[in-house]
C-alpha cells in the first residue's frame, strides 16, 4: 500500500472506528442471516435455524478481535480502547480515583522529598574538576572529645613534598559582621583558607580571580572571594564588583572574585558566603573552634604558631584509594608522634599516642559533618517513607479487588461472549497504570512543596542550607516507583482474571450469601496493621529521643538564660579599658530593666561547639598534660547561667588585672586531675600562665546538649590581657521572649555600632543544634499519622464492604432470633483476631529494625519495652475502632426492612 | 468428514484470492464458492474468514463495497483488484511449482536416489 493509502488508513482507524467497528458487526450479522437462509432452506424453522447459524459461527468476540489484529495496529488500537475505557470507569467512580490518586500522590510524594534530600546531602558530589581526586585528611585520636584540626606548620611541613598544588588548609565556617550601603551591619559566613585551596579543589571563579599563593601572606593587602549566593542578595549581581571594598568585622577588604553559582563551599549544607586568606587572622579575628598544641600566644598571629585550627583537603591524581598520598603524608605525622612521646613520660598519654594515625577519605562528596549529621536520620525517614507507600499499595489493592468483585459479573459475561483474558487484564492494568500516572504528577508537586517547607524550616532553624529540588534523578526514582506501586496493585486483579470463569456469570448473586472473607483481603488488612504500628513503635523512638534531649539536665538554666551574641570589637571597642568600660555600661543598662535578675558576658558563647582546647597541668599532680577547656567569664557568669558553686567562690569584680590571677574549674576538671581530692588551693597551668584554683563549679553541658560535660577552666575575663566579648549571659525571671526585644534595646542605646545577632534562651539554642532530631520527629509524626490513617480506612472499608454483602445473612439471623450481640461477635472475633495478629507483627518488625535506629537514640533502650506497648496500644485501639463501627452498624440493622427491601 | 482437509498455513488468502476472482462475492459466498470450487474438500471455519478478508483489503488486493445479495440481504462484496490479479498469478504459479516439487519428490523411489 502506498504512503498515502496507508495514512489514510490509520486516519479511518482512529477517528471512523466506531464506523469501521459497526461495518464489521454489520457484515458478520449479515453472514450469519445468509447461513440461516440456507439451514431455513433445508427445512429448519426459522428460530432454530438462526441459533444454529449463531453456534456454528462460534464467538464474535473473538473474531471481531482477530479482525481488528489483522486491521492491523492492533496492540495500538487496544491501547487506544483501553486508554478510553479506562477514563470512562474513571469518570463513572470519581471517588475511587480520586482516593487512588491522593493515595499515591501523598505516599510517593513523601518518598520523592526524601529521596531529593538524600541525593543532596548524602550522594552529591562538589561541584569541582574531578571531585573523585579530592581526598580529606585527619588526624584519628581515639579517646579525644572532638576533632583534630592542624596548624600552618603542619600543613607546610606536610605540603613541603609535593610540587603541584596538593594539599590546602581551611578553618570552620564563622560568622562575621560586615558593613552594609547603608551604615547598619549584616552577617556573613565565612571561611579563612589557604592560597591555593581553590587551585587543589579544582575550581575557577565565575568573576574576576580566585585567591592566590601570594594573597596568603602578612603583607599582602586584605582580599576575599564572595560566593554566587552574597553577589547576588547584597550585591543584586553588580557587573562592577571586582574591585569593591567591604568592611568584614573593623577591617575593609577588597572582592577579587565571584564563585560561580553551583559551588557553595566544601561543607554541603554549610553556607559559605566569603573565602578570606589565613594570613588576615590577625586583624579579622577568627571566633571559631582552635585548639593549641603547645605553648603559643594566641594573641600572636596565628599562622606561625602550633595553633590547631585548619581542615586539609588533598587532591592526588591517579591514586584511586588515597594510598600515595597517605604514605607520603605519614612519615611526618610519625615523626610528630615520636617527638611527642620522647616529651612524654605518663603511660597512659603514651598509649594514647600510639594510638594516633592518620586518615585519607575520599572528600569527592565535601566534608561529612552534615553526612554524618543526617544520614541515619535520612535512612530512618526513608523507611518510614517506604513503609508509607507499602501500606497505601495494600489499601488500594483492596480497593481494586472490591472494585474488581463489583465487576466481576460484566468480566464474567465479556469473558462467555468470547473476550481474551489478556484484554481483560490490560484492561485492568491500563486503567492502574493511568492512576498511578496522575498520582506520580501529583506527587511531584507535594514533594516540591513539602522539599521547600523542609528547606525553609532547616534554615530558619539554622541548621543548615540545603537546595533539594526535584531534579532528573529524583523523576527516574519516581518513575520506577510508581511502576512498581502499578505493578503491586495490577497484581491482584490479574491473579483473580485467571480464576473467573464464564460460570461465575450466571451464580453470582447465589454466592453472596455464603460470604467468606478472602484470604488475600484478610492478608492485606493484618499487612496494613503491621507496617503501621512499626511505624508508631519508631516514631515512639524518635520522640522519645527528641524528649529526652530537650529535657537532659544541661546544668545551667535553659529556659531562663537569654544568650547575647555582641561584637563590640566590630564597633571599634579594641582595647582592653574599652572593653571593660562598656561592659560596665552594658551591665547598668541591661540590669536595669524590669525582668532581669542579672547578667554576664563571656569570651565564648553558649553552646557553641566548644571553646578553645588547651593542655593544662596540676603542679604537683602526677600525670597530665590533660586537654581542657577554657573560657574567660565575667562576675556573676556562674548565678547568671544557673550552674553551682559546690566549693568556694566564683569569679568576682575582685579578681582584676591586678590582683592574684584565679581560676574556678568544674567538678569533672577535679575528678581528672585530683580525683578525690579538693582542687581548692592547688594551682592550673595553661596557655604560658598559671592561676589559683579558687572555687569549683557544678559540671555543665556548655557546648552542646549532646556532649557530656569536658574538664573546664573558667578564668576572669579581666585577667585575660586582651578582652573580646562575644556573648552577653543574661538571667531572667518570667518569660525570657518578652524581655529579648528590651534587651536588645539597651544595648543599641549603649552604642548603636555594636552588632547584636540572635537573642536567644538555652532552650532554643539547643533546639537548633536539635533539628535532625526535630526534623526527624516532625517528619515521623506525620508520616505515622498517614500509615495509620491509611491502615484505620484500610480496615474500615473492608469490613463496612463485608457486612453490607452479609446484610441479608445477619438479617435473617436476627430474624431468626439470634441475639445482636451474637451477630456482634460474629462480626468481630475473626476481625478482631486479625488485627491483633497485625499489631503484634508490627512489633516484631520494630523489634528487627530498632536496631538499626540504636545510634539514633537518647535515653532510651531499643528494647524498651513501654515503647512497643504504646504502639501496640495505639494500633489495636485504631484498629479496633475501625472494625468497630461498621460492624456495630451491621448488628443493629431492622431485619424487617433489610429483607424487605432486598 | 473424510474428504476434508486441512488448510495448509497461508493458503487461505490464495483460496480466497481464487474465490472472488470468479465474480464479486459476499463473505458467505467466499465460504460457499470455496467448498464449492474444492468439491467440498476444504472447509474453512466461518470465523476465521473475516480476519483474512479484512487483511486483503488492507493489503489492497482485494476491494469491498456494500450491496445486496441473492438473498435480497444487505452484504459486502469483495471484488479483485488489479494488484489482487497480478498477486492470484503468481501465487497460482508459486503454487503450482511447489506442488510439483513436493509430488516428485514424493514420487521418488529408492533405486533413482
Amino acid at each position: 500500500m502506498s504512503l498515502i493509502g496507508r495514512l489514510q488508513w490509520l486516519f479511518t482507524k482512529f477517528f471512523r472506528a466506531d464506523a469501521l467497528a459497526g461495518d464489521l458487526d454489520e457484515e458478520l450479522h449479515s453472514h450469519i442471516a445468509h447461513r440461516a437462509d440456507d439451514l431455513e432452506r433445508q427445512g429448519l424453522p426459522r428460530p432454530e435455524a438462526e441459533r444454529r447459524a449463531r453456534i456454528e459461527f462460534g464467538g464474535i468476540e473473538r473474531f471481531r478481535e482477530q479482525t481488528h489484529e489483522a486491521l492491523g495496529g492492533g496492540l495500538f488500537e487496544h491501547l487506544i480502547q483501553d486508554l478510553r475505557y479506562a477514563l470512562r470507569q474513571m469518570r463513572r467512580t470519581p471517588g475511587f480515583a480520586l482516593a487512588v490518586i491522593a493515595t499515591i500522590a501523598l505516599a510517593l510524594g513523601a518518598n520523592l522529598t526524601v529521596f531529593a534530600f538524600f541525593q543532596t546531602i548524602l550522594r552529591r558530589t562538589l561541584p569541582v574538576r574531578s571531585p573523585g581526586e579530592l581526598y580529606r585528611v585527619s588526624i584519628d585520636y581515639p579517646g579525644h572529645p572532638a576533632i583534630r584540626y592542624f596548624s600552618c606548620p603542619d600543613l607546610n611541613q606536610m605540603a613541603s613534598g609535593f610540587r603541584s598544588p596538593t594539599l590546602a588548609g581551611f578553618t570552620n565556617v564563622v560568622q562575621y559582621h560586615i558593613g552594609n550601603a547603608d551604615g547598619t551591619t549584616g552577617s556573613v559566613y565565612a571561611q579563612m583558607v589557604t592560597g591555593d585551596f581553590f587551585a587543589v579543589l579544582g575550581v575557577d571563579t565565575l568573576l574576576g580571580r580566585p585567591l592566590l599563593q601570594r594573597d596568603n601572606s602578612e603583607q599582602a593587602a586584605p582580599v576575599a572571594v564572595i560566593s554566587y549566593g552574597l553577589w547576588a542578595s547584597r550585591f543584586g549581581k553588580e557587573a562592577g564588583i571586582i574591585g569593591r571594598r567591604i568592611r568584614v568585622q573593623r577591617s575593609q577588604v577588597t572582592i577579587i572574585g565571584v564563585m560561580p553559582e553551583a559551588f557553595r563551599g566544601v561543607v554541603p549544607g554549610q553556607r559559605t558566603d566569603l573565602w578570606m586568606p589565613l594570613s588576615m587572622q590577625p586583624f579579622i579575628g577568627f571566633g571559631g573552634y582552635a585548639s593549641v598544641g603547645g605553648y603559643v600566644k594566641l594573641s600572636e598571629p596565628w599562622f606561625r604558631q602550633d595553633v590547631e585550627w585548619l581542615h586539609l583537603i588533598a587532591r592526588s591524581p591517579s591514586d584511586p584509594d588515597g594510598k600515595q598520598l597517605a604514605t607520603h603524608l605519614k612519615t611526618y605525622v610519625q615523626s610528630q608522634i615520636n617527638a611527642a612521646l620522647a616529651q612524654t613520660k605518663s603511660a597512659s598519654e603514651r598509649e594514647e599516642l600510639t594510638h594516633i594515625h592518620l586518615l585519607v577519605q575520599s572528600a569527592a562528596k565535601g566534608m561529612p559533618s552534615l553526612r554524618n549529621q543526617f544520614s541515619l536520620p535520612l535512612k530512618i525517614l526513608s523507611w518510614l517513607v517506604m513503609f508509607l507507600l507499602l501500606s497505601g499499595c495494600l489499601n488500594i489493592v483492596n480497593l481494586v479487588l472490591a472494585r474488581f468483585r463489583a465487576r466481576e459479573h460484566e468480566m464474567s459475561v465479556r469473558l462467555s461472549l468470547g473476550s481474551s483474558r489478556g484484554r481483560l487484564v490490560s484492561q485492568q492494568v491500563t486503567e492502574n497504570l493511568i492512576l498511578c500516572a496522575c498520582g506520580a504528577l501529583a506527587s511531584l508537586g507535594v514533594a516540591q512543596c513539602a522539599s521547600s517547607l523542609i528547606q525553609h524550616w532547616l534554615v530558619s532553624a539554622e541548621a543548615i542550607t540545603v537546595h533539594a529540588a526535584v531534579g532528573p534523578q529524583t523523576f527516574l526514582f519516581g518513575l520506577v516507583l510508581m511502576l512498581a506501586v502499578c505493578l503491586l496493585i495490577s497484581l491482584a486483579p490479574t491473579l483473580r482474571v485467571h480464576d473467573l470463569t464464564a460460570a461465575r456469570a450466571l451464580n453470582v448473586r447465589a454466592a453472596t450469601a455464603s460470604y467468606r472473607r478472602s484470604r488475600m483481603s484478610s492478608f492485606l488488612m493484618i499487612a496494613q496493621l503491621a507496617v503501621a504500628t512499626a511505624t508508631l513503635a519508631i516514631t515512639s523512638f524518635l520522640l522519645q529521643t527528641l524528649w529526652n534531649f530537650q529535657r537532659v539536665n544541661l546544668g545551667i538554666d535553659r529556659a531562663h538564660t537569654l544568650s547575647v551574641s555582641i561584637d563590640p570589637s566590630a564597633a571599634g571597642y579594641v582595647t582592653a579599658e574599652q572593653e571593660a568600660a562598656l561592659y560596665s555600661q552594658l551591665q547598668r543598662a541591661v540590669d536595669g530593666i524590669p525582668g532581669v535578675i542579672s547578667s554576664s558576658y563571656a569570651g565564648c558563647a553558649l553552646m557553641n561547639y566548644g571553646c578553645a582546647w588547651l593542655p593544662a597541668t596540676v603542679p604537683g599532680v602526677e600525670g597530665g598534660p590533660h586537654s581542657v577547656e577554657r573560657n574567660y567569664v565575667g562576675p556573676n557568669y556562674f548565678s547568671t547561667v544557673g550552674m553551682n558553686i559546690l566549693a568556694g567562690r566564683g569569679i568576682l569584680e575582685a579578681d582584676s588585672a591586678s590582683n592574684q590571677p584565679v581560676a574556678v574549674v568544674n567538678r569533672a576538671f577535679e575528678k581528672q586531675f585530683l580525683q578525690s581530692e579538693s582542687a581548692i588551693g592547688r594551682t592550673v597551668r595553661l596557655d604560658g600562665r598559671q592561676a589559683l584554683i579558687v572555687g569549683i563549679v557544678s559540671n555543665a553541658r556548655t557546648d552542646s546538649v549532646r556532649m557530656p560535660p569536658a574538664p573546664f577552666v573558667y578564668l576572669p575575663l579581666a585577667q585575660a590581657g586582651v578582652w573580646n566579648i562575644s556573648d552577653l549571659e543574661v538571667r531572667t525571671i518570667g518569660e525570657p521572649a518578652s524581655i529579648a526585644p528590651a534587651v536588645r534595646h539597651a544595648i543599641l542605646t549603649v552604642n548603636r555600632a555594636i552588632p547584636v545577632g540572635q537573642i536567644l534562651t538555652i532552650g532554643e539554642e539547643t533546639n537548633q543544634a536539635l533539628a535532625p532530631e526535630i526534623l526527624l520527629a516532625r517528619l515521623g509524626m506525620a508520616f505515622t499519622f498517614l500509615s495509620v490513617l491509611i491502615a484505620a480506612v484500610g480496615a474500615y472499608g473492608l469490613i463496612s464492604y463485608e457486612t453490607g454483602q452479609r446484610k441479608i445473612e445477619f438479617a435473617i439471623r436476627i430474624a431468626v432470633g439470634a441475639t445482636r450481640a451474637a451477630v456482634l461477635r460474629r462480626i468481630l472475633e475473626p476481625s478482631l483476631i486479625q488485627c491483633a495478629a497485625g499489631c503484634t507483627a508490627g512489633v516484631f518488625i520494630s523489634l528487627g529494625l530498632s536496631r538499626l535506629i540504636a545510634s539514633f537514640l537518647y535515653g532510651v533502650s531499643q528494647y524498651d519495652p513501654r515503647i512497643y506497648a504504646s504502639a501496640l496500644f495505639i494500633g489495636l485501639a485504631v484498629s479496633a475502632g475501625a472494625v468497630l463501627l461498621p460492624s456495630w452498624r451491621a448488628a443493629s440493622l431492622d431485619p424487617v426492612s433489610t429483607l424487605h427491601g432486598e | 468428514m473424510a474428504g476434508e482437509a486441512q488448510l495448509l498455513p497461508g493458503t487461505l488468502d490464495l483460496l480466497i484470492l481464487k474465490a472472488v476472482s470468479l465474480g464479486p462475492l459476499h463473505g458467505y459466498g467466499v465460504l460457499l464458492r470455496i467448498a464449492q470450487i474444492s468439491g467440498q474438500a476444504l472447509l474453512v471455519e466461518q470465523g476465521a474468514l473475516y480476519p483474512a478478508l479484512f487483511r486483503l483489503v488492507r493489503q489492497g488486493l482485494l476491494q469491498a463495497s456494500w450491496g445486496t445479495s441473492e438473498n435480497n440481504r444487505r452484504a459486502k462484496f469483495y471484488e479483485l483488484t488489479a494488484a489482487g490479479c497480478k498477486r492470484l498469478q503468481q501465487e497460482t504459479q508459486d503454487w503450482n511449482r511447489l506442488a510439483a516439487a513436493i509430488a516428485s519428490a514424493l514420487a521418488a523411489r529408492p533405486e533413482e536416489a
